[in-house]
């Protein structure tokens, strides 16, 4: 069964306000207003001169520092920008290079936007259960540094800084990957490229599937909604999920906390999330929870994880 | 673990003079040539290079719509052109849930460090559990083995490919794919000439070298048997949005 064995967030020094962030960004005052109270935004972190691989590396450094880094078969970075927008060719090979991880196989998953990171940890333990290598892992890497006009362009949210990573392995100790569900809607690939209509018929469409790829996680896991301990969302805002996150029998068991603090980190927020709450102890041994990602294009996905107590 | 075999192989070629053509052009170009009757993939890969000229379209899943919208779907890349050796170690990890999946190869322009490519170029392989050849990764040290043990052994070379690095076998028939493209060199090699290839070796190899950082990568077609459906499109695409 495919394991998390470990995950670990990073932020820069920097915290700013919602304000001063708006003010980089060139929001109106309207906007500024908006992402305060209806999207809950407060703090986030975010260093103009700070480097990508200053921003990713230390939460994979964390968790190399606690396993065998020669036990690593693959390096894979989910980046949700790509197009000339999103990270340099490279990035897989820089990362790679600068972790000491030769070993690896390093390549980018992307092109589901913010829910790559659920895909990345099914591909890393597909390919994991296909090689057969007892003891081997796979090291998943996330963060992103967009141009300040890139950041500015994504209006409907506050791009922030924040990485995370996590290892996957196959079996031993960690969150347990239950199950994992997701669906493409293809006819949106345009983005934020899309006419209005699309933007409208995507908001009518996506509490639905997302109801359907949240029942079909739990059947697939065995268990049901009520089942579960914490549904973990991207930091995207609250009224992103209005209509979803916000009812019965899922309402009242979301992780919001990092919402208000962290602002939207892109592909990582799942895994800041997971960080967050493995540090915190908030995740009860046994006890199935639910990652459930959305990225444009568009990709939903979610993903029950069972927290397996500690030995001993 | 499921055997991934090939089921199709598509490739696509078209000048870039002047609009600037995209990913989404050369995947239509591809899926033009797809057999009416191949089943919704359960898996859909993008792979390239270096990035689409245009950032906002999320290809992968235009692909995905475009080949029945019931896939698990992403892009591997950030590996110069090892990203689509990579995806097909995806595709094969996921053969026995996917079934019915496709790799799309693309490429518009190339990492810098590379000349750019003469034309946009595609090639779509689709793979299932018929009676098409087994695909699969490989190690340049397998193919001596894999020509002793399969017969005659075609070695597809890229344009940078270095032969003896890669573990091609002296004995080894030699097919060099002209410079000219980056990622996309053998297999779109693969999808213009596997008819013939089909019946004349038992097993195929791809090798290629990428010149950036001279690192070799070997991915091999055995148990070979005639395809249908194989086919080149080209033309003119439509106007980039």
């Amino acid at each position: 069964m495919i394991t998390l064995t470990a995950v670990e967030s990073a932020f820069p020094d920097t915290t700013v306000t919602v304000e001063e962030r708006a003010a980089q960004l060139g929001r109106s005052d309207v906007q500024t207003h908006m992402h305060r109270t209806i999207h809950g935004l407060d703090t986030m972190h975010y260093d103009a001169g700070l480097d990508l691989y200053d921003l990713v590396l230390p939460p994979a450094r964390r968790i190399l520092r606690a396993t065998d880094p020669q036990a690593v078969r693959y390096l894979i970075y989910g980046h949700a920008l790509h197009g000339a927008r999103g990270a340099a060719p490279d990035t897989p090979q820089q990362i790679r290079q600068r972790l000491g991880l030769g070993g690896a196989t390093a390549f980018a998953m992307t092109q589901q936007n913010c829910a790559i990171p659920l895909s990345a940890i099914d591909t890393a333990g597909a390919l994991l259960r296909a090689d057969g290598e007892p003891g081997a892992t796979a090291l998943l890497v996330t963060g992103e540094k967009p141009a300040p006009e890139v950041a500015a362009a994504i209006d409907t949210v506050m791009i922030a800084d924040g990485a995370a990573a996590c290892l996957v392995s196959l079996g031993g100790p960690g969150a347990q990957v239950r199950s994992f569900a997701t669906r493409t809607r293809g006819e949106y690939y345009q983005g934020l490229a899309g006419s209005r209509e699309d933007f409208r018929s995507a908001a009518q469409m996506r509490p639905k599937v997302l109801w359907e790829i949240m029942r079909e996680a739990v059947d697939r896991a065995g268990c049901t909604l009520d089942d579960i301990e914490w549904i973990i969302p991207p930091n995207q805002g609250y009224a992103f999920w209005e209509g979803v996150l916000d009812r019965e029998p899922v309402a009242g068991r979301v992780f919001f906390d990092n919402n208000r603090r962290f602002s939207h980190c892109l592909a990582a927020d799942i895994l800041i999330n997971a960080a967050t709450l493995t540090h915190e102890r908030r995740f009860s041994p046994g006890r199935p929870s639910m990652f459930l990602a959305t990225g444009l294009g568009w990709t939903f996905s979610a993903m029950v994880v069972v927290p397996i107590p500690e030995a001993g | 673990m499921a055997d991934l075999r090939l089921v199709t192989a598509v490739g696509a070629s078209t000048p870039q003079d002047g609009a600037a053509v995209g990913h989404k052009e050369v995947v239509d170009l591809l899926v033009a040539g797809l057999p009416q009757d191949l089943p919704p993939p359960g898996l859909v890969l993008l792979s390239y290079a270096a990035p689409d000229v245009n950032g906002n379209q999320t290809v992968a899943s235009y692909l995905n719509m475009r080949t029945g919208g019931q896939a698990h779907s992403f892009a591997v890349s950030g590996q110069g052109l090892g990203g689509p050796f990579s995806a097909l170690r995806v595709a094969r990890a996921y053969a026995a849930e996917a079934g019915t999946s496709v790799l799309a190869v693309v490429e518009c322009r190339t990492p810098d460090g590379v000349g750019a490519p003469l034309a946009a170029t595609g090639a779509l392989l689709a793979f299932g559990s018929g009676e098409g050849p087994v695909v699969e990764p490989a190690a340049g040290g397998q193919l001596a083995a894999l020509a002793q043990e399969s017969g005659p052994l075609l070695a597809v070379l890229g344009p940078a490919a270095d032969a003896g690095a890669l573990g091609v076998p002296a004995g080894a028939d030699i097919h060099r794919v002209a410079a000219g493209g980056y990622c996309t060199s053998v297999w779109l090699a693969l999808a213009r000439h596997w008819p013939r290839w089909s019946r004349t070796y038992t097993a195929i190899a791809l090798c290629d070298t990428d010149p950036l950082h001279g690192t070799g990568h070997v991915a091999v077609l055995h148990g070979t048997h005639a395809l249908h459906g194989t086919a080149e499109r080209g033309g003119r695409p439509q106007a980039v949005h």
